[in-house]
């Protein structure tokens, strides 16, 4: 099966079960049933199955089923309790600050899922065609450091190769604060390189004064300035793909609180209905 | 330029996805094969621990560590090389988790002060009474019983058993809904399953819509299910000033009503004795009423509320109007009695214009000169 048709299928299946939870939950308000249980008790059960989902990857080492099957089973769940939630509050804007609060909460972790999916769907690809080098993020540190090392010595290597400062001063000035933090974070993101094609055209801009050593040198140092742009591409888009989490999860974990003060509240003032 | 990563075990470090902390030399380069601890505390002492082989000190620094060192251990067994103290770097992993750990703790804090503080009402209301109910007060406790309890009353309610009377005592103090108030339309149980008997007799077609028919083949009848139902499985509050409690779609209804249609047009049982009797009407015109003869003369002898004048019917569907008993003669007892009335006393039926001649002579007036 091709991953257009599994996930037309899987579309299917979960339009079918939300179709199949509309019609369940008219019919249970039809028998004078108090719908709104009904559709807050599935609400709970399926936030909690959402909610496990970042337990599950704290113990990647248990033999759990994998996680990119959760992952698919947590964004179509996750679209079928945005539903049960539009059920549950009759797509109306709640009116207590507590019921607002709630409200508000739900739709920040749906609109951050949602946004998380297109940015999981777009950007490892970005990455792959980009970089080709899977880079784990936690080494870029590393690896920026290593560059950084190796266009520093490249530059002291200058001044006694070709006598002359030049090399070592453009460093002094331009490449050392370039090598020493990731850069362009937005112009990596919105896939712009113009900042290192302006980089490129400093540091060319340099040959003139060189003789052939010095222009070798450069050359070289030119190469280290792309590979260091290909590493802070990779840092820009990784940092996103972790950065929406840091909205996502917190945010989660709120609301599951405020779900169980709301099931306290209803059972406790709601008055017990059929 | 080549490969960057290599993940050969002489020169890949095992990056951990679970680690909080790393080594505060990442940035440049020089991390540490031991790490920061669990807690962010730098472990670094020195770049090996050497083992005796024989009666000679090895150097056991690994691989990816560039192997052995030149210099190697010194005569007691310590290693040559001590690595400098570095402060440890939160992963982002660990960041995530301390955001996660400062949101939990905020949203607890908040539903703390917002069930303890003053404000607890108008902070946990899930929205405005209705007009009436609002009349009443803004006050919790004035409806809902386990309100002044507190938050471990709160809990403990909810994890209470079910009890629609119970539910249903503060509506019941101020709603006078007869001897059967838990029962649909107040009518006493043997009333109803007397009714559905006769309804049930008297229609022999029933055309009920299937979805119904199916709701109630899943659900079953709520009559069927429970004995007494709390005021709130019909009425719901807190929906605004305008929110119409007693709106009820027609299937609801139809939910308890042993014979079933498809619309008011299509199956309705015929309407016996309609329009049904009543009392003979009289013009009553509140607003002169109350704007004028309540303002002027009546001022003591006005109503108060609706109540002094209405009471609910036997079902508690319909208001009636009191008797003149307790509610015209109030005001209008002297004038139909006649007290200090000239002429003949109450209300005539019928009459035809005259004079009084015998009152006009007693009172000395010149009739005929």
């Amino acid at each position: 099966m091709t991953f257009t048709s599994r996930r037309y299928r899987n579309i299917l299946i979960c339009a079918a079960i939300a179709a199949s939870l509309v019609l369940l939950n008219w019919l249970f308000d039809m028998a004078l049933r108090d719908a709104s249980f009904l559709s807050g008790w599935l609400l709970i059960i399926g936030m909690a199955f959402l909610t496990i989902y970042n337990l599950r990857k704290k113990f990647p080492f248990l033999p759990l089923i994998p996680s990119a099957y959760w992952l698919q089973f947590h964004v179509y769940l996750g679209f079928i309790v945005i539903v049960l939630f539009l059920l549950h509050t009759s797509m109306e804007f709640p009116r207590g600050p507590f019921e607002i609060t709630f409200w508000l909460l739900f739709f920040a972790v749906a609109g951050s899922g949602v946004i998380g999916i297109f940015i999981t769907r777009n950007l490892p690809g970005r990455l792959q065609q980009r970089h080709g080098e899977r880079l784990i993020f936690e080494r870029i540190p590393v690896f920026r450091a290593d560059l950084a090392e190796q266009v520093r010595e490249l530059a002291m290597k200058s001044v006694t190769e070709i006598s002359s400062s030049t090399i070592a001063d453009y460093y002094a000035v331009r490449l050392n604060p370039y090598f020493a933090e990731p850069r362009n974070f937005s112009s990596h993101l919105f896939q712009s390189e113009r900042p290192l094609v302006n980089l490129r055209r400093e540091i060319r801009s340099i040959q003139r004064y060189l003789n052939k050593r010095g222009r070798e040198i450069l050359d070289d140092i030119e190469v280290h300035v792309i590979a260091k742009d290909n590493l802070d591409y990779p840092y820009a888009l990784q940092l996103v793909l972790k950065g929406w989490l840091f909205v996502h999860i917190p945010l989660t974990y709120s609301l599951m609180i405020f779900a169980l003060m709301h099931v306290v509240l209803v059972y406790a003032f709601a008055g017990r209905t059929l | 330029m080549g490969l960057l990563q290599k993940f050969d075990f002489k020169s890949s470090n095992y990056e951990r996805p679970t680690l909080h902390w790393v080594c505060g030399n990442i940035s440049t380069g020089k991390v540490c094969p031991i790490g920061p601890d669990g807690r962010g505390q730098c472990r670094a002492s020195f770049e090996c621990e050497p083992i005796k082989e024989g009666d000679r000190w090895s150097c056991t620094r690994s691989k990816s560590s560039d192997g052995k060192c030149k210099a190697g251990p010194r005569p007691d067994g310590s290693c040559c090389l001590p690595i400098t103290k570095c402060v440890p770097v939160e992963t982002v992993r660990g960041m995530r988790g301390r955001v996660v750990a400062w949101a939990v703790s905020l949203t607890i804090g908040l539903l703390i002060i917002a069930t303890h503080g003053s404000g607890a009402v108008n902070l946990l209301s899930p929205g405005g009474l209705t007009l009436k109910h609002g009349e009443v007060g803004t006050k919790c406790e004035t409806c809902h019983e386990a309100f002044e309890s507190g938050l471990s009353g709160w809990i403990h309610e909810a994890f209470a058993p079910s009890d629609p009377a119970g539910t249903s005592k503060k509506c019941l103090s101020c709603h006078e809904m007869g001897a059967a108030p838990l029962q649909a339309h107040s009518l006493p149980r043997s009333a109803l399953d007397q009714s559905a008997l006769e309804m049930e007799t008297l229609e022999k077609v029933k055309v009920a819509p299937v979805a119904l028919e199916f709701a109630r083949s899943l659900f079953g009848s709520p009559r069927k299910i429970a004995e007494e139902l709390a005021c709130t499985n019909c009425h719901k509050e807190h929906r605004g000033t305008q929110f119409d409690k007693t709106e009820m779609s027609d299937n609801r209804c139809q939910s308890c009503h042993t014979v079933r249609f498809a619309s008011l047009s299509m199956g309705h049982p015929e309407f016996i004795n309609y329009p049904y009797s009543r009392r003979t009407r009289v013009q009553f015109d509140h607003v002169s009423h109350i704007s004028r003869h309540f303002e002027k003369a009546g001022k003591e002898k006005a109503p108060e509320t609706c109540t002094n004048c209405h009471e609910p019917d036997d079902n508690g569907l319909k208001m009636k109007v009191k008797g003149f008993a307790t509610t015209c003669s109030v005001c209008h007892l002297e004038q139909i009695t006649g007290v200090g009335q000239v002429g003949q006393k109450g209300i005539s039926f019928f009459s035809a214009p005259g004079l009084d001649v015998a009152e006009l002579r007693a009172q000395g007036a010149a009739i005929g000169e």
